[in-house]
């Protein structure tokens, strides 16, 4: 999966996420639907209260955890295909 | 349709002072006092409830600082403000089934309304602090809390468990709805037990409690089933303490939209720092309240069996 190194990517606002016993709690948009985040995945999270670009979060969290672009890109790529397929952040 | 003028009846309920138009024998007996009502329950009038795009399922709805249900037979209800319930009853409802979804759902959405985190449980009274007990309709809840009742244990409310936003559990009122073959199992006769309703062989069974204050809130148990032989107990971490606790919120439809979804995300933070969180996993053919009250009571301190006596002043 590519994309464009100009997409931005953005959560929602409404989202409010909490932290409960180490990981960093959300309701989505759906009745009961909830998600958890820790680790590298809430860090993202947190990054993303402002429009980033893919090449921003790679650089952000090599930084941050002390590993090679090459080794979380891939990783990155697949969690914001996710938090985009559940409607979690707006892309533009 | 509109009822006789009466002067209202003042009850206390969840830490509240009641007005209302209705008896509520099931609050205890009426209390003289001259703090200023913190709800209002009166007769009036309802219109159908809002038509929306993606209703509430039971009959509830939402809207802005307002809520209501309309149930088949018995009538509207109408809750705003945290301080108000409108009642519209059928003429010749049955006045307990009158009176149970206003107990209940509205009560419990009165109390959502006032910022509380509201459990479907019921609550017991440990030294100076309470264990919450959840589980779905049907799980055993209620027969466990008579087995809590019978071991000496304050039972501060049935049901509906309002916590505050220090992490108190607020005690309802004394009595605990059980089912015939549940008072049965437990050696208690029906004569001279309220049904809750006509037709429904379900009744009213009074607590000895003695406690009437909020209690911090330590332990939360969910009763759950599962396939195996022995009762296991599982405590819950991350994410996971939160779905439970969401799982388990009294009429948690109603936890929908921007607000009310960031204040309930921050109601179970406080609660999952300050308690313990454990599912309750009882075998499906042999749990008893026996069993689990003993299993629970082990888990909050080994050897608890009892309520140890009360200290006199």
């Amino acid at each position: 999966m590519t994309s464009s190194p100009d997409v931005t990517y953005l959560r929602r606002p409404e989202l409010h996420a909490v932290e409960m016993d180490g990981e960093l709690v959300m309701m989505g948009q759906e009745q009961g639907e909830y998600y958890g985040l820790r680790d590298v995945a809430a860090s993202i999270w947190q990054h993303l209260a402002e429009p980033r670009t893919l090449g921003d979060l790679v650089a952000l969290v090599s930084a941050e955890y002390s590993v090679t672009a090459e080794t979380c890109r891939d990783d990155i790529i697949a969690f914001l295909g996710d938090l985009t397929d559940r409607k979690l952040v707006t892309v533009s | 349709m509109t009822a006789a003028p009466t002067a209202p009846l003042l009850y206390r309920c969840y830490g509240l002072v009641l007005s209302s138009e209705l008896e509520l024998p099931d609050l205890g007996a009426p209390v003289l006092t001259d703090a200023a009502p913190d709800v209002i329950i009166r007769h009036g009038a309802l219109g159908d409830p809002p038509v929306a795009d993606d209703p509430l399922p039971y009959g509830l709805w939402q809207g802005g600082s307002t809520c209501g249900v309309e149930v088949p037979e018995v009538g509207r209800y109408q809750v705003r403000d945290g301080s108000e319930i409108i009642v519209d009853a059928l003429p010749g409802a049955d006045p307990r089934a009158v009176r149970l979804f206003l107990l209940g759902s509205m009560m419990g959405a009165l109390m959502m309304q006032r910022g509380h985190l509201v459990l479907h449980g019921n609550a017991f009274r440990v030294g100076d602090a309470c264990a919450v007990v959840v589980g779905h309709s049907g799980s055993g809840k209620s027969t466990l809390a008579a087995e809590m009742d019978r071991r000496g244990f304050d039972v501060l409310s049935d049901d509906v468990v309002p916590v505050d936003s220090a992490g108190n559990a607020i005690p309802g009122y004394p009595r605990i709805k059980l089912w015939d073959d549940a008072l049965e199992r437990l050696g208690v006769a029906t004569d001279g037990l309220e049904r809750i309703r006509d037709d429904y062989e379900k009744f009213q069974l009074p607590l000895r409690r003695t406690a009437q204050d909020p209690l911090p809130l330590r332990w939360v148990y969910i009763l759950e089933r599962h396939a195996g032989d022995e009762l296991e107990l599982e405590p819950a971490h991350g994410a996971a303490t939160f779905g439970l606790l969401h799982e388990h919120t009294y009429r948690n439809e109603l936890v929908s939209g921007p607000g009310p979804v960031a204040q309930h995300l921050q109601q179970c933070a406080r609660l999952v720092a300050a308690a313990r969180i454990t599912k309750v996993r009882r075998p499906v053919d042999t749990m008893t309240a026996e069993a689990t009250a003993a299993a629970i009571l082990h888990d909050i301190q080994p050897g608890l069996t009892q309520a140890p006596p009360q200290e006199c002043a």
